[in-house]
Formats: structure tokens, C-alpha cells, sequence
């Protein structure tokens, strides 16, 4: 049976992926959108033809047809939100970033074990066949133990030195409290955290960050360079930033064996295919392959629909979230104090 | 008439790069070698055609027709017999790192100034056509305002992971009070700090590095990643390796109209290729391999600085410049900190 969903917001995000990745997505219905604004919600119900608008969340988590939630709103509401759907048993897909500080993310995940819900986060990036089967032959050890990977993820336009601050209902995203103390790093670089972590299948255990923003003239970044210590001893290095135009968005892990590159795979715009080339012992190849605009986020619907039906963990679960809110954590306090932080994880 | 050369040192980069490349290069003749050995320098003298074999350096720097000196011994004597040789009335070209801490650095550039000879220091990335091509664009404004820079140079053997120890004439290496404290940083990661230094135009004012040494189990790095911030407000970074046997040894700097990237560039040989995408240049330079053009290139721009009495590419306080980064580089991989980079004023 088709999995019914309902939507936490309707910003650009919703509007133009995730409202339509679920109308795309094998077995997914969109049932209901929920927005303040009870004209907002029927206009984007109408538009991405749900069958419900709301103005009021516990009306739509009281909809029966409404299975699970995908909750699209300001980062810092995330956490709230998501205790309210689980406690109404609905499944919840949260947009990335989790939430803005730990016991948030905590809250959420004894949110949802206690009412046997499941808990999802969006990171979409796992679902680029590429990425996936870069994991396998790292997992499958084709390019050895690995010692460095770097994962790059920004976005600009030529002539702009610093992207407008964002304003009307996309303003949260410049209060450092609702976005959550960092900006390029919030947009895009958990994304490439969270994909470093998907790859080499390891925890970070330090964080090194250098950035244009965290300091009192400026709290928010537009670039951070992140260097990231895994727990198997790779050292890493993520760049986010709305100040890159040309980009080259990818992912490079070597191992002592050989080395992975996914060209144009981590980007959430694909313009051009994405190609994969893997050198090893066990022989040197690459691979083209087109990625649709949705094609990532029609994969995460499925797959967090399976996870239901299957009862087992979307593919990013809530503790993948967990760990990444606490890298992004200590990537604004290192940012701020300009010292390396080690991150302890979190028993859960 | 042709510059004297002396090298001083017999080692593995001598005998692959230097004295081939003194021999290469125009108006240069190979007159000495120094070496503590007097049959490892009679050796390398014959080998390399240098008209004579010196064990000891006074007498070698007593010559009349070595005019300059190429010093390729452990990083931490630069300082020592580049002094002596400035004393001598010798120009010094002095191999990177130009020294292992900061009074040496110092103390060299005041030597070569009060004696009135050269200083240069061993930046052969310099050489390289599509670095220099790179840095006129930037300097040019064909970027924009540049926002990120970066760099890597590893390299390795497959299935080794961490190299074994270095043998023999080689252990200094391994050792940190004569390779200055770090190792692959100091063997590789220098030379990127300092192509982003000439290519931006601008100096490092911030480091953060991280690394898998600069403990007191493990005192020398095989791995290092470094971040840094430059007087410009660009952001760079610099990784840096012996155990990345794939490395893809390129450099990227963006600005916010458009990219200048490098493959294969951060290398010994001059190789590689430098494409520039942007509103107003969009350009492909291919460098044909050539594994002695760098330092064939660097020895001529030495002789003509001597000659034109200007400075050399990589001066001796770009030397200084780069070693301050490098001891910011090990404090921060030891402290955790980043370091605020204060420039000596020389």
C-alpha cells in the first residue's frame, strides 16, 4: 500500500524537490502540507496536488491517512516538530540538519524509539549510485585502509562576492539561533560531512575549521574549510560555501591501495553527468552516468518507505543525524575558538 | 661567461636533478662538489662531469671559479654552510626548506645581505609556465575576488602504507631535529605553501594543520591537512602525504568569476596542464613532460638575477615566509591551535 506523507513546511526546498520527489516516488501519496499560513498550505496543496492543506499541525497529524512526515521548516524547529509527529505515530524524514544542538537531536531520537516510530534524515547524497557503490568497494577494502578523502559541495555566481542575505520567509536562514550558529556549513557542508562518513563508513573523532564567518562582525560563514579526523586515522577535508561559482563539486577518498573520484556527484543541482573513476590493483575504470534533478530524493522516499515496510533503518537514520550535528557542533566551535575540537560521541 | 656552480651535499636530489640541471642549463658549468666523504664526492664529481672533488667546505669555498652554491645538504644545515658560503663571497641557492627555525632563516638573509651575494631558495614550482601563467591571471583580476585555493603533492608506494624508515645517508630524514621537525610537510607540503603563496600574491597570516605525527609516540607526519588563511581574506589549503600512492597532485584556486585549476602540476617534473574557466579567459595550457624543467629553469633565473642584479623567483624571504608557515604548521598539528602567522620584519 502506498505510504501517505505529510509535508512540514513549504519553502523552495519542498516546492521544488520534495513535493515532487513524492509524487514521483513508486508508492508514496502525498496526503497533506502543513504551513502557518492556511493560504500558503492550499496554494502549494494545489500545486503539488495534496489532498489536504493545514494551518495547524495537530490537525494534519491527526489526518489517518498521513503515515509519515517530512519535515522541511527552519532548522531549529525540526526538533520540535518531529516529537510532535512521532508522538502522533507518524514516521518522520526530517530535512538536514537534524537539529541545532544535541539534546535536541537527542530528544528526537527518544522521541521516536519510544513511540516505535521511524526516524530519517536527508541526506540524499546516499542515494547517488555512485556514492553507493563507492562505499561497497571501500567496505569491500579494493582500495585498502583508507588516509584521505576530500568532499567539496559549494555554490555562487560570477561577479557576486558574498550571496544577499536571504530575506522574507527565508530569513531564518540568517539568524545564526534558527539556522544554527553557521550557514554554508548548515546548507551544504553537513551534506559533505555526512557523505565522507557514508564513504569511508567511520566516525569523525576531531574537527579542524577555518572559515569567513564566526567572529562578532560576522557570526554567519559563506565558506568554511573543514578538516576532519577520522576514527580509523584518515584525515579529511570538506569546503562548503555560496561563494564558488565554478565549483567542482565532487569527492576524492584514497586509500593505500588506490584512490576513488566521483566527478559532479555531490552536487544537488546536477547540471552535467556524474563520473566515477576507480584506480586499484583489482583493475582502473570509470563510469558516466546522468543524474536526474530528483533523482536522489525519489530514492530517499523509497527507501525510507522500505525501511517501514521492513521495519529497519532508513539509510540515513537518526544517529547518523546525530553524529553529524555533532561534528557541525564542533565545526563552529572550533570556527569560534580557533582550536581543533575532539568529538566524543554520544552514547545512544 | 658561464656561472662557476659548487653543490654542496651528494645526496639522492643532487645526483637526479641538480647537477643534470646545472649541466643543462645555459651559460652554467658544474666546477665542485662538497661531500664529508671524499670518495662519494670524487664519485659524484666524476659522474657529473664537475672539474673537482672538495671534503672539506673551506677549500671548496676557497675556489675562485665557483661563483655560486647550490646547498642540498639536511634541512637543518642549510643555515650553517649557507653563512659560510655568503661569507665567502658565494652566491646561495639553498634547497627547501631554507632552514629548520626561524633565527636561521633570519640569520641567513642578513648573511647574504651584508656580503652582498644572492639568496634564492629551492621553489622550482615556480618555474612551471602554467603556474606563472596563473598567477599574472590572478594578478590580473581575471578571478575576481579569489576565495579558495587548493593544493596537494603525495605520493607513495601501493599496498606500503606508512613508509619504513630511511636508511643509510638517507636517515636524517627520519630524524626530527635535522629534518626540522615534521617530515612529509617539510618534504612536499613547503613547496604547495609557497606556489599558493606566488601564485595569490598574498602571504599566510593563519594556519591550522592536522596531522598523524606531532605527538610524542610519533613525531614526524606521514599525513598532513592543512588550512590556511591568507592577508587577502582567501582561504587555502594544502595536503600533504607519503602514503597516498594515487594522489592526484593538483591545484584548484577559485575566485568569484571563475577557476584556475592544475592537474598533475605539484610534481618534480614540469608537467601537467592549467585550464582557465571564466567570464573573460577561458584557456587550456598543456606543459609537455619534461622531468629536469623546473630546475634546469631555476638555475638560469638564479644566474640571471646574479647577472641583472635583481632578485631570484623564490628569495630567501620567501624562504623566511615559508618557514614561518611551517613552524605554524607544527604547532598547530601539535597544539590543536591555530596559529597567527606574524611576519619578521627584515
Amino acid at each position: 500500500m502506498a505510504l501517505g506523507w505529510g509535508i512540514i513546511s513549504t519553502g523552495r526546498h519542498v516546492d521544488g524537490r520534495i513535493a515532487p520527489a513524492i509524487n514521483a516516488a513508486p508508492e508514496a501519496e502525498l496526503i497533506g502540507i502543513y504551513s502557518r499560513s492556511q493560504e500558503r498550505a492550499e496554494t502549494y496543496a494545489k500545486k503539488h496536488n495534496a489532498k489536504a492543506a493545514y494551518d495547524q499541525l495537530d490537525n494534519l497529524l491527526n489526518d489517518s491517512r498521513v503515515d509519515a512526515v517530512f519535515i522541511s521548516s527552519p532548522n531549529s524547529l525540526h526538533s520540535r516538530h518531529t516529537i510532535q509527529s512521532a508522538r502522533a505515530g507518524k514516521h518522520v524524514l526530517t530535512e538536514k540538519t537534524m537539529a541545532t544542538n544535541l539534546e535536541d537531536a537527542i530528544h528526537m531520537i527518544h522521541a521516536c524509539r519510544e513511540n516505535d516510530v521511524k526516524l530519517g534524515v536527508g541526506f540524499h547524497l546516499r542515494q547517488h549510485p555512485f556514492h553507493i557503490k563507492a562505499s561497497k568497494l571501500i567496505a569491500e577494502g579494493t582500495i585498502g585502509p583508507i588516509v584521505m578523502a576530500h568532499a567539496q559541495l559549494s555554490y555562487g555566481k560570477r561577479g557576486q562576492v558574498r550571496e544577499p542575505w536571504r530575506s522574507g520567509l527565508s530569513e531564518w536562514w540568517t539568524e545564526a539561533d534558527l539556522v544554527g550558529g553557521a550557514f554554508a556549513m548548515m546548507a551544504n557542508g553537513v551534506h559533505m560531512v555526512d557523505l565522507l562518513r557514508f564513504l569511508i563508513g567511520e566516525d569523525v573523532v576531531e574537527v579542524s575549521a577555518m572559515t569567513d564567518g564566526q567572529m562578532e562582525t560576522q557570526p554567519l560563514e559563506q565558506l568554511a574549510q573543514l578538516s576532519l579526523r577520522f576514527a580509523g586515522g584518515a584525515i579529511t577535508n570538506v569546503v562548503c560555501s555560496r561563494r564558488i561559482p565554478d565549483s567542482r563539486n565532487d569527492f576524492t577518498v584514497y586509500g593505500v591501495n588506490g584512490r576513488i573520484v566521483g566527478t559532479n556527484t555531490t552536487t544537488i543541482i546536477p547540471d552535467s553527468p556524474s563520473l566515477l573513476e576507480v584506480l586499484s590493483d583489482s583493475g582502473d575504470y570509470t563510469e558516466e552516468q546522468g543524474v536526474g534533478a530528483l533523482s536522489n530524493y525519489i530514492a530517499e522516499m523509497e527507501d525510507f518507505r522500505q525501511a517501514i515496510e521492513q521495519d529497519r533503518e532508513p539509510s540515513a537514520s537518526g544517529i547518523d543525524g546525530l553524529r553529524v550535528v555533532e561534528v557541525t557542533q564542533a565545526m563552529v566551535e572550533s570556527a569560534w575558538n580557533k582550536r581543533s575540537v575532539r568529538i566524543d560521541p554520544i552514547k545512544i | 661567461m658561464a656561472l662557476g656552480w659548487a653543490i654542496i651535499s651528494t645526496g639522492l636530489h643532487p645526483e637526479h636533478k641538480i647537477a643534470p640541471a646545472i649541466t643543462a642549463a645555459q651559460e652554467s658549468e658544474l666546477v665542485a662538489v662538497y661531500s664529508r666523504d671524499r670518495s662519494r664526492a670524487e664519485e659524484f664529481a666524476q659522474r657529473h662531469g664537475a672539474q673537482t672533488a672538495y671534503d672539506s667546505l673551506d677549500d671548496l669555498l676557497k675556489d675562485s671559479r665557483v661563483d655560486a652554491v647550490f646547498v642540498c645538504s639536511p634541512n637543518a644545515l642549510h643555515a650553517e654552510q649557507s653563512m659560510q658560503a655568503a661569507q665567502a663571497g658565494k652566491h646561495v641557492l639553498s634547497e627547501k626548506p631554507m632552514a629548520t627555525t626561524l633565527a636561521d632563516s633570519v640569520a641567513m638573509v642578513r648573511a647574504c645581505r651584508e656580503a652582498g651575494v644572492k639568496l634564492g631558495v629551492g621553489f622550482n614550482l615556480r618555474q612551471h609556465p602554467g603556474h606563472i601563467k596563473a598567477r599574472h591571471l590572478i594578478a590580473q583580476g581575471a578571478l575576481g575576488r579569489v576565495t579558495l585555493a587548493q593544493g596537494q603533492w603525495g605520493f607513495g608506494v601501493r599496498g606500503q602504507g606508512p613508509p619504513p624508515p630511511r636508511t643509510g645517508l638517507r636517515q636524517w630524514w627520519d630524524q626530527p631535529e635535522l629534518i626540522g621537525d615534521a617530515s612529509t610537510m617539510m618534504g612536499t607540503g613547503v613547496h604547495v605553501v609557497d606556489i599558493l603563496r606566488f601564485m595569490l600574491g598574498q602571504e599566510v597570516t593563519e594556519v591550522a594543520a592536522i596531522s598523524d605525527g606531532q605527538t610524542p609516540d610519533q613525531p614526524l607526519e606521514q599525513l598532513a591537512a592543512i588550512s590556511l588563511r591568507f592577508s587577502g581574506g582567501t582561504i587555502g589549503t594544502v595536503c600533504c602525504g607519503r602514503m597516498l600512492p594515487d594522489s592526484k597532485n593538483d591545484f584548484t584556486i577559485y575566485g568569484t568569476d571563475g577557476r584556475i585549476s592544475g592537474r598533475s602540476t605539484l610534481w618534480e617534473a614540469q608537467q601537467g596542464r592549467v585550464e582557465m574557466v571564466s567570464e573573460t579567459v577561458n584557456h587550456i595550457e598543456v606543459c609537455p613532460n619534461d622531468f629536469l624543467g623546473n630546475y634546469t629553469a631555476e638555475i638560469e633565473d638564479f644566474q640571471q638575477a646574479i647577472e641583472s642584479d635583481t632578485e631570484p623567483a623564490a628569495t630567501g624571504v620567501d624562504g623566511l615566509r615559508v618557514v614561518e608557515v611551517t613552524l605554524a604548521m607544527i604547532e598547530s598539528a601539535r597544539s590543536g591551535r591555530t596559529v597567527k602567522v606574524k611576519p619578521v620584519e627584515i
